[in-house]
C-alpha cells in the first residue's frame, strides 16, 4: 500500500486554486471551472492512492459528470434569463 | 426488503422520466405509488427490526473492507418511515402548488423528488462512507434541480447552491479518502475500530476537519449558509418544503452517525475538538439565523433563516454530545421536519390564494385564510418550544443535556433560542392578529380554503402534538437504549 507516502498537502494545495477561482471569479462560468478543479483534486487523490478500486474512481468521475451536466443546465437558464453570466451584472439586474 | 425500500424511488423516478413524454398525467400516480412502496417496505423493516434487532446486509464482491453494507437499526428505520410519510404528505399537499407553479415541468419535479427520496433513504441505511457520499450526491443533485425548476431568481439560487454544495461534497470525499488511506476500509464500523489507533495522525485530523466542514456546508450552518436563504426563498414552495423538512434533517443524522459511530464519542469529545467546533457552529447559527430572520419581511426567506437557527440548535445538541442532548437533537430534527414542512406548505397555499409574500402585508390573513393561519401559528409555537408541541420536549432534552453536562453557555443558548424564535414569530403575529385590516393592500381570495388543503397541514401539526405528548416515552424507551451503546 503506497498510502503512507501520499503527500496529503499536495491534494489540499490542489484545492486552493479552484477555491480561489470560485471565490474571486466574477463570471459564473469561471466559478464552474474552479469547481471542476476542486472536484479534480478529489478525483486525483482517488486515482493516485493506488489501493482504491477502479469502481470508486469511476463513481467519483460519474458524479462529477452529473454535477457538470446539472450545472450547465442551470447556467443555460441563468444566461437565458439575464443575457449575461457576469455575477455583478446579474446582481444589478436582480435589484 | 431493504433493496425494495431504496430502489423503489429510483425505479419510480426512471418510470416518471420514461412516461413523461406520452403519458404526463400518469407521472403523479407513479410517483405516489413509488413513495407508497417505499413507505410499506420501511414499515415492514421497522416491524422486523423491533422483533429481531438490527439487520446488516452486505453486497458487492469487492476486497474485504470495500464491500458495501446496509445497516438497519430502529433509529434509521424509524427515520426512513418518517421521511417516506413526509414525502407522501408533501406530494399530496403540494399538488395544487405544483400544478400552479410548475405546470408542464411537474413531471421533472416528481422525478427529482423521487431521486431525492432514494438518495436520502440510501444515506440513512448505508453503513459505508463511500456509499453515503454517492447517495448524498444523488440527493444533492436532485435538490439543485428542485430549486432550479422555479421561476425568476431560482436558477441563479440553484447554481449558488450547487457551487457550495459540491465544494462540501468534494471536502467530504477527500476526508473519507484520507480515512481510507489511514485505515484501509470504508465500512463505518470498521473505520471506527481502526481509527482509534490512528487518532493522533494529521491525516485523520484533516479527514475529520474536512468531513465536518463539508457536511456543515451542506447543512447551511453559519457562516457556511450563503446558499440556503436564496435556495429556499426562490424555489417552488413544494421544493422548499421538501428540502427544509426532509433533506436537511437527514444531513444532521449523517453528521451524527459519522461523529459518534465512526470516530466515537470519546474521540470527538476528548481527543479531537470536533464537538467543541460543532457547538460553536451551532451557537453562532442559532444567533445569526434568528437575527437575520428578525430582519426579513419575505415569508419564505424568514422561514429559511429560521431553518438555519433550528439546525443550529440541532448541531448544538450534537455538540453537547451526551445522551440527553443527542436525544433532544433527534427529536428536534423530527419536529423541525414536521413544522418547517407545515410552514413552507402554508406559504404555498397562500401563494396559490394570491396572498402577499411579505409578512408586513398579512394583516387580513386571519380573515381570508383562517385555517392556514391556525396551522402556521401551531408551527410557530412548536418551533418556539411551547407545550404541548414537540419543540418543547426537544428543547427540554437539549437544555437538560447542557445542564447535566455542566455546560452553562449552551444551556443559556437554548433559552436564548426560544426567546429569539418567539421574537421573529411575534413580529408576524403582531401583523396578523393585532393590526387593523387594510383593505387596500391585501387581496381577498374568491374561495375559502378547501379541506384538501387544510387536512395535511392538520396532520403535520397533529404529528408535532403527538411528538410533544409521547416525546418523553419515545426518548426514554426507544432512543435511550439505542444511544446507550453509542454514547
Amino acid at each position: 500500500m503506497t498510502v503512507p507516502s501520499i503527500p496529503y498537502w499536495f491534494y489540499l494545495s490542489m484545492l486552493l486554486p479552484g477555491l480561489i477561482v470560485m471565490m474571486f471569479g466574477r463570471s459564473l462560468l469561471k466559478k464552474l471551472v474552479g469547481l471542476c478543479l476542486v472536484q479534480s483534486a478529489a478525483l486525483l487523490f482517488y486515482i493516485l492512492a493506488k489501493p482504491f478500486s477502479i469502481i470508486f474512481i469511476l463513481t467519483v468521475a460519474i458524479t462529477g459528470v452529473c454535477t457538470a451536466l446539472v450545472s450547465s443546465w442551470l447556467l443555460r437558464m441563468v444566461r437565458r434569463r439575464y443575457q449575461t453570466l457576469d455575477e455583478d451584472k446579474i446582481l444589478e439586474l436582480m435589484q | 426488503m431493504t433493496g425494495v425500500l431504496v430502489l423503489s424511488p429510483f425505479i419510480g423516478a426512471l418510470a416518471v422520466l420514461a412516461i413523461r413524454g406520452w403519458r404526463p398525467k400518469r407521472c403523479e400516480p407513479v410517483a405516489f405509488g413509488a413513495v407508497l412502496v417505499s413507505l410499506a417496505a420501511s414499515a415492514q423493516e421497522l416491524r422486523t427490526i423491533l422483533t429481531t434487532g438490527a439487520i446488516r446486509h452486505s453486497f458487492g464482491k469487492w476486497a474485504p473492507g470495500l464491500t458495501i453494507e446496509w445497516v438497519l437499526d430502529p433509529l434509521s428505520a424509524t427515520l426512513a418511515c418518517c421521511i417516506s410519510v413526509m414525502m407522501l404528505i408533501l406530494f399530496h399537499q403540494a399538488r395544487p402548488s405544483i400544478l400552479a407553479e410548475l405546470g408542464q415541468k411537474r413531471s421533472v419535479f416528481y422525478a427529482a423528488a423521487l431521486f431525492l427520496l432514494g438518495g436520502l433513504l440510501g444515506m440513512l441505511l448505508t453503513g459505508d462512507l463511500f456509499a453515503m457520499f454517492v447517495f448524498m450526491e444523488i440527493a444533492a443533485l436532485s435538490g439543485y434541480a428542485l430549486v432550479g425548476l422555479g421561476e425568476d431568481r431560482a436558477p441563479s439560487a440553484a447554481l449558488r447552491y450547487l457551487l457550495l454544495g459540491t465544494v462540501g461534497a468534494a471536502l467530504y470525499l477527500l476526508g473519507i479518502g484520507f480515512l481510507y488511506a489511514e485505515t484501509g476500509t470504508l465500512n463505518m464500523a470498521e473505520v471506527g475500530r481502526r481509527a482509534v489507533s490512528a487518532l493522533g495522525s494529521p491525516a485523520v485530523m484533516a479527514a475529520l476537519g474536512m468531513i465536518l466542514v463539508g457536511l456543515s456546508l451542506k447543512l447551511g450552518l453559519f457562516p457556511l449558509h450563503g446558499w440556503l436563504a436564496d435556495a429556499f426563498a426562490y424555489a417552488p414552495s413544494a421544493s422548499s418544503a421538501l428540502l427544509a423538512s426532509v433533506m436537511m434533517n437527514v444531513q444532521i443524522y449523517a453528521l451524527f452517525r459519522i461523529l459518534f459511530w465512526v470516530f466515537g464519542p470519546i474521540a470527538v469529545k476528548h481527543q479531537i475538538p470536533a464537538l467543541q467546533i460543532l457547538t460553536v457552529l451551532g451557537a453562532v447559527s442559532i444567533v445569526a439565523g434568528s437575527v437575520m430572520a428578525l430582519c426579513q419581511t419575505d415569508s419564505k426567506r424568514l422561514f429559511a433563516y429560521s431553518s438555519i437557527a433550528q439546525l443550529g440548535l440541532a448541531a448544538l445538541g450534537l455538540g453537547i454530545g451526551n445522551r440527553w442532548a443527542v436525544m433532544g437533537t433527534l427529536l428536534c430534527v423530527l419536529n423541525h421536519a414536521l413544522m418547517k414542512g407545515c410552514l413552507f406548505l402554508s406559504a404555498g397555499i397562500l401563494a396559490l390564494r394570491r396572498q402577499p409574500r411579505s409578512v408586513l402585508e398579512w394583516d387580513q390573513l386571519r380573515m381570508t385564510s383562517p385555517w392556514t393561519v391556525a396551522a402556521m401559528t401551531a408551527a410557530a409555537l412548536s418551533l418556539i418550544g411551547i407545550p404541548p408541541f414537540g419543540g418543547f420536549v426537544a428543547k427540554g432534552y437539549i437544555f437538560l443535556g447542557a445542564v447535566r453536562g455542566g455546560e452553562s453557555l449552551p444551556a443559556l443558548l437554548v433559552l436564548a433560542s426560544t426567546l429569539l424564535t418567539a421574537g421573529y414569530f411575534f413580529r408576524i403575529a403582531q401583523v396578523v392578529f393585532f393590526s387593523k385590516a387594510n383593505d387596500v393592500v391585501a387581496l381577498r381570495p374568491e374561495k375559502s380554503e378547501t379541506w384538501l388543503q387544510i387536512l395535511p397541514l392538520g396532520v403535520l401539526v397533529a404529528g408535532s402534538v403527538l411528538l410533544g405528548v409521547y416525546g418523553m416515552p419515545l426518548a426514554e424507551k426507544v432512543l435511550a437504549p439505542l444511544l446507550e451503546e453509542t454514547l
